[in-house]
C-alpha cells in the first residue's frame, strides 16, 4: 500500500486520502464500483431493512441472476476487444430452442434413456453456441464487418431459425430430473445455477487474465494498428472470443430452459440492453482493452438486488424509471469525476519527477 | 487508514439507523392482507385500466392490493418479478402470464410457498394456480361475436375473417364455437374461406391480407376480427373503401376502435373490462384468503361477474362488455 506515490501525497492536497490505494484508472473504476455497491445496498438496508436482507430473499436475488451473469459475462468479453455482440439472445434461445427439442423427443428419450438425452441435449445446445460465436467471428475476421453490425445481423438470422423451427410457439415440458438438477440448492441453500455461474466466471476471467489470448485480446482492444504491427494472431484472438461468447450465451439459454420448464424466441430480450449496461457499470470500456471480466457479477448482483428492492418496495412503475436513470448517472459521473481527477494528479506528478532533478523544490500542486 | 475506520464508523452508524427505520415501519403496518397483481406489461392503457380494478379493490376492501408488471412484455423478467414477491412471501399473487407455460414452475413455487395464486387470461394455469378468472366463457364469446355480426349483415350474404394465428387457442375457440352457431342459427351466412386469415397480431399484415380478401370477394358483406389488429384493420379497409355496407365485427378496443365505431366503419366491438377483471381477481384471492367457500354463483360484485360460474379450477363471469358508438366513450382503455 504504502508505495512511491501514496509517500509522495503526504504533502499533497488533502482529498488524496479519499484515493485508493491502486491509482491507475482501472483501480480507481473498480473503487468507485464498490463504493457504489455499498452505497446502494445500505439504502436499500434503510429504507427495506430485514424485508430484503433476510436468507430466503437472498437466496432467491441468487436464483435469479444466473442467465443474466453469464448474457452480461458474454457481452463484456466482446465488448474486450472493442466489439459488441448483440445475438446473444438470439444465440441463448436458439441453443435453449435445440436442447429443448431434444429433450423432448419421444424418439430420442426411449432410444437413449432420459440421462444420456439430457446430456446430449446440453451438449447440442453448447454446439450450436459455439457454432453461432463461431459464424459471428468468421464474418467480422474475413470480411472486416463491424462487430455491431454483424451480430445485429446474425441476431436476426438466429432469431429467425429459432421461430422457423418452432412456429414461434413455445416449447414446453421438460424432464423433472433436468429441472431439478439446475434449480437444486448445494448446501440446501446456495442455488447449483449460480454456482456453476461462480466457477464459469472464474474460470473465464483467470484464462482471459493469464493466456497470450486474454493479453493479445486486451491489445487488440486497446491499439488495434499496435496489435496488428506486434505480430499477434489477430484473427484467431478475435475467433476465440466470439466463440466464447456463443458458448456462454448457449448455457444462460441452458439455464433459462431449466428455469422456466419452456423455451421460445424472445425469452430474456430485455436482459439484451441490461447486459450492456451491466458490462459499462462494471467498468469494462465499451472502446476496447480496458476492464476486469470479474467485476461484471459483483454488478449484476448489485442490478438484480435493486430490482429486487424495487418489487419488494412495490415501487411506481415512474418512480422506478427515475431511480434508475438517477443511479446511472450517478455513477457515470462519480466515474468520470475520479478519473479526471487521477490523470490530473497523476500528470501533477509526473510533471514534478521530471523536475526534481534540475532541483526544484515544493508541491507543483501550488500547496 | 482513516479510510477504513470511517468506513466501519459510518456502516455501523447505517446499521443502527436502519434497524430504528424499521423499528418505525413495522409499527405502522398492520395485519393487512397483501395482495399483488403481476401485469403483463407496464405502460399500456389495457394494464393501466387494470390497475384502477385493483386499487379500487384495495380501497373497497382495505387490503393492502397493487399492481406491478415488467416494462417490456419479456415472459423472462416478469418470471423474476413473480419470484421477488415469493421471496417478499406476500399472501396472494395475481398474474396475466406473457407465457403461461414459462412461469409455470415459478406459479409452482409460490404454490409450495403457501401463497395463493389467481391467473386471468391463462385458462391453462387451471390447477397450478388456486383458480384462473376468466370474463366469460370462449365459446360464449365467439357466438355473440357471430351473432353480433349476422344481426349486422340481416342475416344473410358471404363473409371471411382473420385470428391472430392458427395456432392461437383463444382466437380459434372464438372462431370455431362463432362459425358453429352461424351455422346453426344463420343457415343463410356463407364463410368462404376454408380457415380464417391470420395477421400475427400485426397491423400492417392485416390490412393487407384484407384488402387481398376484398378484391377476390367484391361481393363479400361481413368481416369479422378475432384480433384487435384485425377488426381495425379491416374497418379501415372499408373506410378507406367507403363501403359500410360491409359490416365489421370483432375484438377491439375503445381507444383503438372508438373511431371505426364513431364512422361506422364498425358495427361493434367486444372485449371485457381489464379493471373489473382486476378487482374479481383480486376479490377471488382475498375470499380464498379469508377461508371463504369458492363456488358457483358467488358475486365478485363488478357488473358480468355477479354469479359467476366454476368448472375445473376456472371461474367464469359473464362479463363481454360490447362497444358500440353510443358507449365506447365511457371507457378509457
Amino acid at each position: 500500500m504504502n508505495d512511491g506515490y501514496n509517500k509522495s501525497s503526504t504533502h499533497g492536497v488533502s482529498w488524496r486520502w479519499l484515493l485508493p490505494a491502486r491509482l491507475d484508472e482501472e483501480g480507481l473504476g473498480q473503487s468507485v464500483l464498490y463504493a457504489m455497491i455499498a452505497g446502494v445496498l445500505a439504502l436499500i438496508f434503510l429504507s427495506l431493512g430485514t424485508a430484503f436482507f433476510n436468507p430466503t430473499n437472498l437466496v432467491s436475488v441468487l436464483q435469479q441472476t444466473p442467465e443474466f451473469a453469464l448474457l452480461s459475462l458474454a457481452m463484456g468479453l466482446s465488448m474486450v476487444s472493442g466489439g459488441i455482440d448483440l445475438s446473444i439472445i438470439a444465440v441463448a434461445n436458439l441453443a435453449g430452442i435445440f436442447a429443448a427439442r431434444l429433450m423432448t423427443s419421444e424418439a430420442v428419450l426411449a432410444a437413449l434413456g432420459q440421462d444420456v438425452a439430457i446430456g446430449l441435449a446440453c451438449l447440442v445446445a453448447l454446439a450450436v453456441g459455439v457454432c453461432a460465436g463461431l459464424l459471428n467471428g468468421i464474418v467480422i475476421v474475413r470480411f472486416g464487418i463491424p462487430p455491431l453490425l454483424t451480430t445485429l445481423g446474425s441476431m436476426m438470422v438466429f432469431a429467425g431459425l429459432g421461430t422457423g423451427l418452432t412456429g414461434g410457439a413455445g416449447i414446453t415440458g421438460m424432464p423433472a430430473a433436468y429441472v431439478d438438477a439446475v434449480s437444486s440448492n448445494v448446501f440446501g441453500l446456495i442455488p447449483a445455477s449460480f454456482c456453476l455461474v461462480l466457477v464459469i466466471f472464474v474460470g473465464v476471467s483467470f484464462f482471459v487474465n493469464n493466456s497470450v489470448f486474454g493479453k493479445s485480446l486486451f491489445l487488440y482492444g486497446e491499439n488495434k494498428v499496435a496489435a496488428l504491427f506486434g505480430g499477434l494472431r489477430l484473427e484467431s484472438t478475435i475467433l476465440i472470443s466470439y466463440t466464447i461468447c456463443g458458448a456462454l450465451a448457449s448455457l444462460a439459454g441452458l439455464v433459462m430452459l431449466a428455469r422456466f420448464n419452456s423455451m421460445k424466441v424472445g425469452f430474456g430480450d430485455s436482459f439484451q440492453l441490461e447486459a450492456i449496461l451491466v458490462a459499462v457499470l462494471a467498468g469494462m470500456d465499451p472502446d476496447g482493452g480496458r476492464g476486469r471480466l470479474l467485476n461484471i457479477l459483483p454488478t449484476v448482483l448489485l442490478l438484480q438486488c435493486v430490482e429486487n428492492a424495487f418489487t419488494i418496495a412495490s415501487l411506481s412503475p415512474f418512480a422506478k424509471k427515475m431511480i434508475w436513470g438517477a443511479l446511472l448517472l450517478a455513477f457515470m459521473a462519480l466515474n468520470f469525476f475520479f478519473r479526471r481527477m487521477v490523470v490530473r494528479h497523476l500528470t501533477a506528478l509526473a510533471v514534478k519527477r521530471q523536475k526534481a532533478p534540475l532541483g526544484a523544490e515544493g508541491s507543483p500542486l501550488g500547496g | 487508514m482513516i479510510t477504513r475506520r470511517s468506513v466501519l464508523v459510518g456502516g455501523a452508524g447505517m446499521l443502527a439507523l436502519g434497524s430504528m427505520g424499521r423499528a418505525a415501519f413495522g409499527a405502522e403496518s398492520g395485519k393487512k392482507y397483501e395482495i399483488v397483481m403481476c401485469a403483463k406489461q407496464e405502460g399500456i392503457s389495457w394494464f393501466d385500466d387494470m390497475r384502477k380494478g385493483v386499487e379500487q379493490f384495495a380501497a373497497d376492501f382495505g387490503a393492502n392490493a397493487y399492481q406491478i408488471a415488467p416494462e417490456s412484455g419479456d415472459p423472462a423478467k416478469q418470471a423474476q418479478m413473480v419470484e421477488s414477491l415469493i421471496a417478499k412471501h406476500v399472501d396472494a399473487i395475481l398474474v396475466v402470464p406473457n407465457d403461461p407455460q414459462s412461469i409455470k414452475p415459478i406459479l409452482e413455487k409460490a404454490r409450495k410457498a403457501g401463497i395463493i395464486v389467481i391467473s386471468h387470461e391463462a385458462q391453462s394455469l387451471a390447477g397450478v394456480s388456486n383458480y384462473d378468472v376468466e370474463a366469460f366463457k370462449n365459446e360464449d364469446f365467439g357466438a355473440l361475436m357471430f351473432e353480433n355480426l349476422a344481426k349486422a349483415m340481416g342475416g344473410e350474404g358471404k363473409y371471411a375473417g382473420i385470428v391472430g394465428a392458427l395456432t392461437m387457442e383463444t382466437h380459434m375457440q372464438w372462431f370455431k364455437a362463432g362459425l358453429e352457431y352461424a351455422k346453426k342459427n344463420y343457415p343463410k351466412l356463407e364463410f368462404v374461406l376454408s380457415e380464417p386469415l391470420e395477421d400475427n397480431n400485426d397491423e400492417k399484415t392485416a390490412l393487407d391480407k384484407v384488402n387481398e380478401t376484398l378484391k377476390k370477394y367484391p361481393d363479400l358483406k361481413g368481416f369479422f376480427g378475432c384480433s384487435v389488429s384485425g377488426s381495425s384493420m379491416a374497418a379501415l379497409a372499408v373506410e378507406k373503401l367507403r363501403r359500410k355496407d360491409i359490416k365489421v365485427v370483432g375484438l377491439g378496443l375503445p381507444s383503438i376502435n372508438g373511431v371505426y365505431l364513431e364512422e361506422g366503419y364498425q358495427a361493434e366491438a367486444q372485449c371485457w373490462r381489464p379493471a373489473d377483471a382486476g378487482y374479481a381477481a383480486a376479490y377471488v384471492a382475498y375470499k380464498a384468503l379469508k377461508g371463504e367457500p369458492i363456488e358457483a354463483g358467488i358475486d365478485l360484485k363488478r357488473p358480468g361477474y355477479e354469479k359467476v360460474t366454476i368448472e375445473n379450477g376456472v371461474v367464469y363471469g359473464n362479463a363481454t362488455l360490447v362497444l358500440t358508438k353510443d358507449n365506447y366513450g365511457d371507457y378509457g382503455f
